[in-house]
């Protein structure tokens, strides 16, 4: 039966592609359907395997299942080989490949050479696409990942930022952190480097104490076949805020950066000793006082030390600053200088609508309030507050989007739960949405002419799975209507970066708990929808012929 | 029969078509908490009877958090470890992801960092009950608010709230410099206590606040303590054998 099988239509090419296509399918859509439809989700896959079981010619299913079961048992498998280089990890290897032959030699039945091409394909397109990064395909494609080893192994996730790239004008390049192996002799040149350049003992004696537990500050462009990592430059970082690379365990811990010859170096020290923290947290009645000297005192040192390091020389946001309680800076040629709480600066937006205002107007935010300050030319003044109470902070942790496509913008808050607001004409706030679920939070937003696209991290609907996934939703009548969902967690951080081409977004994002980045380009070709494709037409083709071959014997 | 089939079949695919695309809005888990609170004129008095009725207490165990949200990352301290009243203390605490320790006896104070010990300066402020005690005797809460019962870990306990200032120096500890304390003026904070409903006792506070700072915006805070196993003659607070042999090696 199974030399039949094999001599009618089970070729090497086909065995080839249906593995593949089995190693997607499993990825992109099972996944997909039990995560978002739960218990229903379960059924529904259990009902579309026996639908296809039952589209197979009885002589040929028990030779299906069973190649299938295999692609999905020898892809999961592969995995865990194919993403590490290791030497321990190629032997490993070898002794998988046999065992997996030999199973598959006695479950399947298919030719040792045949199993052995099917593995071979399975990990070669694991090498390019690994298996957890197949369920972006539906809406992504992954066109970087930096697997940045970090000193501190249970660091949460590694901070990423855009600057523009000097060489390629108009296009950005990726600045991160990246964890420092100290080469050979490496401290031997550090220590006679301390006595060419006793001017900078202070900062060469750090990097020797920090040698082996430092970052490097890396930046990140695409070459002609790779992304090209090298070390980043002061007039690189000095586009930045100190707040882009040094809130890593902010304000527990404090970032150093030491500006060591051609490049960068970061490494963190505790803000207070374990003891002085135990003191503070045992006197309550005083704990938020010394939380918020010790955030200040942090937070103070890293700026100045980022200033140094980076030769800084303003605090410009969008061309304002704010200095002892004002607000200053230009705006369409008029200065402006207004009174505000503010001690930081979100953006220059539309926050009212057009009709009303036809200046942007900028954001401002104090402590645990954002305030609105409109901009005419004759009189700056703020316009509208919104407060946050001690049970629902507001801190910067916000995203602006047009969402309606009329160029107002409106203030998406990941407060817990996350809310969305937009300003009245009159300059009230309207609370537009409230999330129902309190993990659901706001990353970013991709412009689109009939409203922004809306990114952001959200559980699974129905499972109780705290997992957040990423979607992309469209505010329309107080819902957020979903766009799409890729079955990847723990993508955290995102921005929207312009770094291979100008003028095509890509998503730079920061992998949780993995020491990982990622750059992620928009699929144009539809993964998810041609896999579902394939296995509609593999059933219907299937129950024609059973159709066909019923209504003969009956003839 | 057949009809009866295809019905099911009907409600299953329309229930996977229907099920949740959309994510509409709900406010319910933002006005959940302020809708519950009621103002309770007695609860400042409960709250300073639970306070006195920790003045017998001469051991306890202490599991906390402290927790700071910038921008898009919160951070957390974690504290698990016992004190012994007037100067003993073993505790485990985890920073950024490191473990350090702490063991104090009396003026003889170490911290771990990693596997090595390190002198440290002794901490004399254990017992938290008492800078409680000073807020809420200096400037006493205008409004305390009630919370539905809750129960911490086994034990039922009675919630209050208030907002009351918090500034000064740490009471009776290592303190805080004077010069930062004037950069960020007096700080106002919100309180929840939990009191014990069977001994009357303090089982849990919790701490919440927010800074402004400059070029970061708002920093968030969050300090919760429990408190548990009062009087407990099991705990031991024998010196840590890392440390002794450490001190002890030639």
């Amino acid at each position: 039966m199974t030399e039949s099988a094999l001599k009618r239509w089970l070729t090497t090419p086909f065995l080839v592609i249906y593995a593949l296509w089995t190693l997607l399918f499993y990825q992109l859509v099972f996944t997909a359907w039990t995560l978002q439809y739960s218990y229903i989700g379960v059924l529904l896959v259990i009902g579309a395997s026996l639908l296809f079981m039952f589209a197979f010619p009885k002589r040929d299913r028990r030779i299906v299942v069973r190649f299938t079961l295999f692609c999905v048992m020898v892809g999961v498998g592969i995995s865990s080989f194919a993403s590490e280089s290791l030497l321990w990890r190629v032997i490993d290897f070898v002794v998988f490949v046999l065992l997996v032959l030999a199973l598959g030699r006695a479950l399947v039945g298919v030719k040792t050479l045949r199993l052995f091409v099917v593995i071979l394909a399975l990990t070669v397109v694991q090498i390019l696409v690994p298996l957890h990064d197949l369920r972006t395909l539906s809406f992504f494609n992954v066109r970087y990942i930096g697997h940045l080893a970090s000193p501190d192994p249970q660091v949460a996730s590694l901070p990423t930022a855009t600057v523009s790239d000097p060489l390629r004008p108009g296009v950005q390049e990726i600045v991160t952190l990246r964890g420092h192996h100290p080469t050979k002799d490496e401290a031997q040149q550090y220590v006679r480097l301390l006595n060419q350049n006793p001017q900078s003992a202070a900062t060469i004696q750090s990097a020797l104490t920090e040698l082996q537990h430092s970052y490097d500050v890396v930046a990140i462009r695409p070459g002609r076949l790779r992304f090209i990592t090298h070390y980043a430059t002061p007039q690189e970082l000095s586009q930045l805020p100190f707040s882009s690379l040094g809130l890593m365990d902010f304000p527990f811990m404090t970032s150093h950066f030491l500006g060591l010859q051609n490049h960068t170096r970061m490494y963190l020290s505790l803000s207070k000793h374990p003891g002085t923290l135990l003191s503070m947290l045992l006197s309550p009645g005083t704990v938020a006082q010394s939380m918020a000297n010790m955030s200040l005192q942090a937070a103070t040192s890293e700026a100045s030390n980022w200033q140094q390091v980076t030769g800084q020389q303003s605090n410009l946001t969008n061309g304002f600053s704010i200095n002892n309680g004002y607000l200053t800076g230009t705006y369409g040629g008029h200065s402006v200088h207004v009174p505000t709480k503010g001690v930081a600066i979100l953006g220059v937006h539309h926050m009212l609508p057009l009709s009303v205002d036809p200046h942007k107007q900028i954001i401002v935010e104090g402590n645990n309030m954002i305030q609105v300050i409109a901009l005419p030319p004759e009189q700056p003044h703020i316009i509208a507050t919104l407060t946050g109470s001690y049970l629902h902070p507001l801190t910067t942790d916000v995203v602006f989007g047009d969402l309606s496509g009329n160029g107002q913008n409106s203030l998406l808050v990941n407060t817990v739960p996350a809310q969305i607001f937009r300003l009245s004409s009159t300059a009230t706030w309207d609370r537009l949405w409230v999330s129902g679920r309190d993990s659901f939070r706001f990353e970013t937003v991709l412009p689109h002419q009939n409203g922004d696209w809306i990114f952001a991290n959200s559980p699974s609907l129905i499972s109780p799975d705290p997992t957040r996934y990423l979607g992309a939703y469209v505010y329309s009548h107080g819902q957020l209507q979903r766009v799409f969902r890729v079955y990847t967690g723990n993508l955290v951080s995102m921005k929207i970066a312009h770094v291979t081409a100008k003028g095509r977004p890509e998503l730079l994002t920061s992998v949780y708990a993995h020491q990982e980045i990622m750059l992620l380009g928009f699929q144009h070709v539809p993964w998810m929808i041609l896999s579902e494709v394939g296995y509609a037409l593999a059933i219907l083709v299937g129950l024609f012929r059973r159709m066909k071959t019923r209504k003969e014997a009956t003839r | 029969m057949k009809m009866g089939k295809w019905r099911w079949v009907g409600v299953l695919s329309a229930s996977v078509l229907l099920t949740g695309c959309n994510l509409v809005s709900d406010p319910s888990l933002y006005n959940q908490t302020s809708v519950q609170r009621t103002v309770n004129s007695s609860g400042l008095s409960a709250v300073s009877s639970a306070i006195g009725t920790m003045n017998n207490v001469n051991t306890y165990d202490l599991k906390a958090t402290m927790q700071a949200h910038t921008s898009r990352y919160v951070q957390t301290v974690q504290f698990y470890g016992s004190i012994k009243l007037p100067g003993t203390v073993t505790m485990n605490e985890t920073i950024g992801g490191a473990s350090y320790a702490i063991y104090q006896d009396g003026s003889f104070a170490y911290q771990r960092d990693g596997t090595k010990w390190t002198p440290t300066q002794p901490i004399t402020n254990l017992t938290p009950w008492q800078s409680l005690a000073h807020v809420i005797s200096t400037s006493p809460p205008k409004v305390v608010y009630q919370l539905p019962q809750q129960t911490v870990v086994t034990w039922l306990c009675n919630v209050y709230q208030f907002k009351a200032p918090s500034n000064g120096s740490v009471f009776g500890g290592l303190g805080t410099s004077s010069s930062v304390t004037k950069q960020t003026g007096s700080h106002e904070a919100l309180y929840t206590v939990w009191v014990d409903t069977t001994d009357g006792k303090l089982r849990q506070v919790e701490v919440q606040s927010t800074v402004g700072i400059p070029g970061l915006g708002t920093t968030a805070f969050d300090a919760k303590e429990l408190y548990f196993g009062f009087n407990n003659p099991r705990t031991k607070f024998k010196i840590p054998i890392d440390l002794l042999s450490q001190i002890e090696r030639p």
